[in-house]
């Protein structure tokens, strides 16, 4: 029963496209809304009673040319032609306004569904998925205002309202002065060229996005080859031809596909529209001529029916107020779709209500017990059995190789990434039972990637906990959080102080440098302490420091962090060593866990490690080919 | 004007060149088109009288012409298009050859430090994509001038004051020029609203920041401020758009009002018997796309202007990359080093800047032998490399190679003769086998050498990885390909630099500050064979610049650098003993092994 006529499932599919779009007209504002119709409406009709009162004129002109007299009637009839002109002269200019009005309305509503989406409901691992990668480029590309946005189609199309308008006003005019089918003739005339040559652009559009990809690695030759990036290589390389010849061959095999799709598709139907409008074109206006020369119409059906004839004639035309608008804007309304597809979360496995947590917790200890995690439905294992208990108000350091499991360990202590399995427990309450919001707002946090926000520096650190604090109690905590976190020298060489932008793209606004962001980020976490947060995790956390400024901080680590739970992330083994207890993690588990000390005198991975740095410090004898003497 | 004619001259001598064929035809579709608006009102004229005339044969005829011009005007532009649109991207692509010769052709590297030129480079990159548009805008434009030239003839032969008519179109596009500019200061005055409206949208929708915003429970906090940017920004543009309206409807009125009087006087010459209803017919199917003609013309105008900094950007490069290609020297490169590297007094200074870079830098490494460099940021350290790259040349004193002047040596046999790994090395998202053949461009089509080079810098299982081995893409930049952590890709940089042949000098720039110790060590064990051998064969300097101590200490000479001169040299045990900045840095790194 699924049989489906050609027409109908092309129907369909125009249905499926556009009725989402559609949909979003409501977000515009009713009276918006109303307004644009009616406005596109008079667009539309204003020509016509210019064809009106010009015919008007006309017809009554040879009574004066007679010398009968009646030059009064003619301009009467002229004032309202040239009426109807200014009018709709004065008018048109105002579409674009309408149009971006609507537009910001309903990319508004748009732009925060796609950010309430992205920030509370998808899951993180959707998220880092190449697909809602793509998607999410496309929409915030569109949201830029790089590319068309759903706004622009949701204008585009009330945009159409004043073209369709006047092209069935034309064609009804010419069915009463001329006759029904020559009316009904020039607007199918009409819609055949405009349909035909939508379609058209249709494909050659599918064409050119499939294209996309030969696209981005010809702009990416182009980039490296003519950069500053690589500049350096290439002349010792001697890479510069190699890169123009790979470039040449990229560049033809890419033209040569275009063009041939581009001949294929905008060639010979646009011919076949040609003929088509020559055949329609001419059937209506040798009906004209006829009926004109047979005396069949007065001078007024006569003038009524040239004018309005050519609207339909030159109807069939790209319309710059919607086509690309409405084209590219349908696309980044889908892909916000498809998104919140993609990201749709799961419905919840167990439906057991989530509870809150006791304040003051962790007070005894946060237990990993057996937690495995991997990325993706069948992806590696990257922690694997993990057994690891982070004592409360002590300080616990994790090592390990990169790719060890350890950032993937700091999302699911943070209750980002729930464990595959196993189960992490709050002084022995299974996490998975507790609101993710009540474990988190006991975390502070700097992740590697801590965000840099184009804001003040007290908004810095305000964002690690924001709306726990009174203004009061913030401000103090703020000055607090960037002494402990030695960000005072800092902050005081700012122009504004606290209140200076940290973004040099701001009026009175300042760079600052990646030790710099480091600090600031370090008081971001420690302010979350001061509003509350019980445990402190921080990820790599020297890692854009130099040499003195990474000493500087673990010297004051300790001290800032004394009877906070902290756990500290790092791939340098010297950096943790005074940590309460340093835990070696390798493939998703722990190898061994003790203090330096106990560490050390069991002699397992983690003392071969530090030897192996260490032994680059001492003062052994001097080797002939030192370079050739480290050992793996 | 100026601009105008430099980019109507290199659009059309390059498509003479390119192709003629392409060229001839889309000028004549688009004149067709052009000249046939004119041509229609025309028609209409005649059809008119002959059809109130009675001449139903002729008012036939004239019908189909007017059919089949109305069709030319609508759909030959659309077939032009099919050809010029392949001449503009033909140019494109030249241009775009072209620019890449001119950014990284020459030898010298000065240009790119100058912001001039790297502003110039980011600028044309943002042009070039225009060719084609500038090429269609130069095209049409001739179509339209020809155009609106016909239409004024055709109605001056029925009162020379019509003439005036285009003039009237020109208010209007004064006034739209105006208000253009109205919206763009709103948007500039919105611009850090703007900015600050992108800036939260990407971090709520980039999985990195998504995961600290859900942490510290900004979600609320950050949705309320993109809302208060996005409301301030519509408030903005609104109020812009409406006063932008007003003051074009106001132009237009101008038009308006001159059409209004042209079609009166034609009306009233008709009812004095001196003009015809055709020639009504006429005048206001033709007087009404005036306005229209006009502002195309001038806007395509506007597009050209904008294009023709194509041309003189092109220019300047062409200039500038002229002026960076050395006398240079004739002589080979030594087969192996014999006595070793010389910096004898060498001084670097930007041209046009006082600054010294470098002064007054004195240093020898002998032939065999490993160098390290070490100083803060902005001491120096990739000058010293550049300029022993032959990237930059001294401004003051020389560099010797076995006492001959680099100056004296050819730059493209120096060149051959460094095998660099750079820390900010291209990672070429192409094939991995175009990825370490670079290194020695006759090796990408050599399996034996590359898989070699590959097995001495310890990347076979990277290989493996790689679906498609060496065949197989890297990075997803653009295509599907192989995803490779910052350490493959290091390794993959090493092998690069092992498929050098014989060099004389092996550079390590900071090479290991994003791998843990043992991923550093490995590298640095694996460049060492290879150091060694190279020392061992032909004499060959090692020169390395790092900031881990542990490293450093095992060169044979350490440079510390500040400030663009020499603080101390020599080896660890000297400077250890010289109890100095080296003795500082070195002590902080080692305390935490004691």
């Amino acid at each position: 029963m699924q049989t489906t006529s050609p027409l109908g499932g092309y129907l369909a599919r125009r249905a499926h496209r556009w009725l989402p779009v559609l949909r979003l007209l409501p977000r515009a504002g009713r009276a918006t809304v109303l307004l644009a119709v009616a406005f596109n409406a008079a667009l539309g009709l204003l020509p016509l009673g210019f064809v009106y009162g010009m015919s008007l004129a006309l017809d009554r002109l040879p009574a004066v040319a007679d010398g009968a007299g009646g030059w009064g009637r003619v301009t009467a009839a002229f004032a309202l032609a040239i009426g109807a002109f200014v009018v709709q002269q004065v008018l048109a200019p105002f579409q674009p306004a309408l149009s971006e009005s609507v537009a910001r309305r309903v990319d508004g509503y748009c732009v925060r569904r796609l950010m309430a989406r992205s920030l509370t409901g998808a899951p993180l691992a959707a998220l880092e998925e190449q697909a809602c990668l793509n998607l999410l480029s496309d929409t915030r590309t569109a949201f830029d205002r790089i590319t068309s946005t759903p706004g622009d189609a949701v204008a585009g199309t009330l945009s159409l309202i004043a073209r369709y308008t006047q092209l069935l006003g034309a064609a009804v005019l010419v069915a009463v002065v001329l006759s029904p089918w020559a009316g009904a003739l020039a607007l199918l005339t009409a819609l055949v060229i405009r349909f035909g040559q939508r379609g058209s652009l249709g494909r050659f559009a599918a064409l050119w996005k499939g294209l996309a990809g030969a696209r981005r690695e010809i702009d990416y030759l182009r980039g490296t080859g003519a950069g500053s990036a690589a500049a350096k290589e290439i002349r010792i390389l001697g890479l510069a031809d190699w890169f123009t010849a790979r470039h040449a061959a990229e560049s033809g095999r890419y033209l040569a596909r275009l063009w041939e799709g581009r001949r294929r598709i905008l060639f010979w139907p646009f011919v076949g529209f040609t003929l088509a409008g020559l055949l329609g074109g001419a059937l209506v206006l040798r009906e004209l001529a006829d009926a004109a020369a047979h005396g069949r119409l007065d001078l007024l059906a006569l003038a009524v029916a040239l004018q309005a004839v050519l609207i339909p004639m030159r109807f069939g035309v790209y319309f710059p107020e919607s086509d690309t608008k409405t084209q590219f804007g349908v696309q980044a309304y889908h892909a916000l779709l498809e998104f919140e597809q993609l990201t749709a979360a799961p419905a919840t496995a167990d439906g057991a209500a989530r509870t809150a947590l006791p304040d003051g917790r962790p007070e005894r200890s946060v237990r990993f017990e057996r937690v495995g995690f991997h990325y993706g439905a069948s992806g590696p294992a990257v922690l694997d059995g993990l057994d690891l208990e982070l004592e409360a108000g002590r300080s616990t350091a994790i090592v390990g190789f990169n790719g060890a499991g350890k950032t993937t360990l700091v999302k699911v202590l943070t209750g980002l990434y729930a464990p595959v399995s196993g189960r992490l427990t709050v002084d022995g309450t299974d996490l998975a039972t507790v609101e993710p919001r009540e474990w988190q707002r006991r975390i502070g946090a700097i992740f590697q990637d801590y965000v840099r926000y184009e804001l003040t520096a007290r908004e810095n650190i305000v964002l690690g906990a924001p709306g726990v604090l009174d203004p009061a109690a913030s401000r103090a905590a703020v000055e607090r959080a960037v002494d402990r976190a030695g960000a005072r020298e800092l902050v005081d060489a700012l122009p504004y102080g606290l209140d200076t932008v940290l973004s040099q793209q701001y009026e009175n606004g300042q760079d600052l440098s990646g030790g710099q962001w480091q600090r600031l980020a370090l008081a971001r976490a420690l302010y979350a302490v001061e509003a509350g947060a019980r445990l402190l995790i921080l990820d790599e956390p020297t890692a854009q420091l130099d040499v003195r400024a990474e000493v500087d901080f673990f010297d004051r680590f300790l001290t800032t962090t004394a009877g906070l739970t902290s756990v500290i992330i790092s791939h340098r083994f010297s950096t943790v060593r005074r940590a309460d207890r340093i835990v070696v993690l390798e493939g998703g588990r722990v190898a061994e866990q003790g203090s330096h000390d106990e560490l050390m005198a069991a002699d397992g991975r983690y003392a071969e490690l530090f030897h192996l740095q260490a032994r680059r410090f001492e003062d052994a004898p001097t080797d002939p080919d030192p370079l050739l003497e480290v050992t793996p | 004007m100026k601009a105008l004619a430099r980019i109507a001259v290199l659009l059309i001598s390059m498509a003479l060149r390119g192709s003629r064929g392409r060229l001839y035809g889309s000028v004549a579709l688009l004149l067709l088109g052009y000249l046939a608006t004119p041509g229609i009102a025309l028609l209409l004229r005649r059809f008119t009288d002959a059809a109130l005339a009675g001449h139903a044969g002729t008012a036939g005829t004239l019908a189909f012409g007017a059919v089949a011009l109305l069709l030319a005007e609508l759909m030959f532009g659309h077939f032009a298009h099919l050809l010029y649109f392949e001449l503009g991207e033909l140019e494109e692509s030249a241009l775009q050859e072209e620019l890449l010769t001119l950014s990284n052709g020459t030898h010298g590297l000065e240009n790119h430090d100058s912001p001039e030129f790297a502003d110039t480079l980011v600028l044309i990159r943002e042009d070039l994509p225009k060719t084609r548009a500038a090429l269609e805008a130069l095209l049409q434009l001739g179509g339209l001038t020809l155009q609106i030239l016909i239409s004024t003839a055709i109605l001056a032969t029925l009162s020379p004051w019509m003439v005036l008519l285009p003039l009237a179109a020109v208010p209007p596009v004064v006034l739209g020029r105006r208000a253009q500019a109205l919206v763009e200061r709103a948007k500039e005055q919105a611009a850090p609203q703007i900015r600050l409206g992108r800036h939260l949208l990407a971090l709520a929708t980039t999985a990195a920041s998504v995961k600290e915003l859900r942490l510290c429970g900004t979600e609320t906090e950050l949705l309320a401020r993109h809302r208060a940017a996005w409301d301030t920004t519509t408030a903005t543009l609104r109020r812009a758009h409406v006063r932008a309206a007003a003051l074009r409807a106001a132009g237009q009125t101008v038009f308006a009002a001159a059409y209004g009087g042209v079609v009166l006087l034609i009306l009233w010459q008709a009812g004095h018997g001196r003009a015809g209803l055709g020639d009504v017919v006429l005048v206001i199917t033709l007087a009404a796309q005036v306005s229209v003609q006009v502002a195309g013309a001038l806007g395509l105008l506007t597009v050209l202007q904008g294009a023709g900094r194509i041309a003189e950007r092109m220019a300047d490069l062409r200039r500038w990359s002229a002026g960076t290609v050395r006398p240079g020297g004739e002589r080979a490169a030594p087969e192996s080093l014999r006595e070793g590297i010389r910096f004898e007094n060498v001084g670097f200074g930007y041209p046009g800047s006082d600054h010294k870079v470098l002064d007054g830098v004195d240093l020898f490494i002998p032939a065999g032998r490993t160098a390290a460099l070490v100083g803060e940021n902005g001491a120096g350290k990739s000058t010293v490399v550049k300029l022993l790259c032959g990237l930059y040349q001294p401004t003051e004193g020389r560099i010797l190679v076995d006492g001959v002047d680099l100056r004296e040596l050819s730059a493209e046999q120096w060149s051959r003769r460094i095998a660099p790994l750079f820390q900010d090395f291209a990672r070429l998202e192409l094939l991995l086998r175009e990825n370490v053949g670079v290194g020695a461009r006759e090796s990408i089509g050599d399996d034996a050498v590359l898989t070699a080079a590959l097995a001495r810098a310890r990347a076979e299982r990277i290989v493996e990885r790689v679906p498609g081995g060496l065949d197989g893409l890297l990075g997803r930049g653009y295509g599907d390909g192989a995803e490779l952590s910052g350490g493959q890709w290091q390794t993959l940089g090493l092998a690069r630099c092992l498929v050098r042949r014989d060099p004389l000098l092996m550079l390590l720039d900071e090479p290991a500050s994003a791998l843990d110790a043992a991923a550093e060590n490995s590298l640095f064990e694996r460049f060492g064979d290879e150091a060694a051998l190279a020392a061992r064969a032909r004499g060959a300097v090692t020169l390395f610049v790092s900031h881990r101590f542990s490293t450093v200490r095992m060169a044979d000479l350490i440079v510390v650098l500040e400030n663009g001169r020499v603080l101390e040299s020599g080896s660890h045990a000297e400077l250890m003993a010289n109890d100095l900045t080296y003795r500082e840095l070195y002590d902080l790194q080692a305390r935490a092994y004691r």
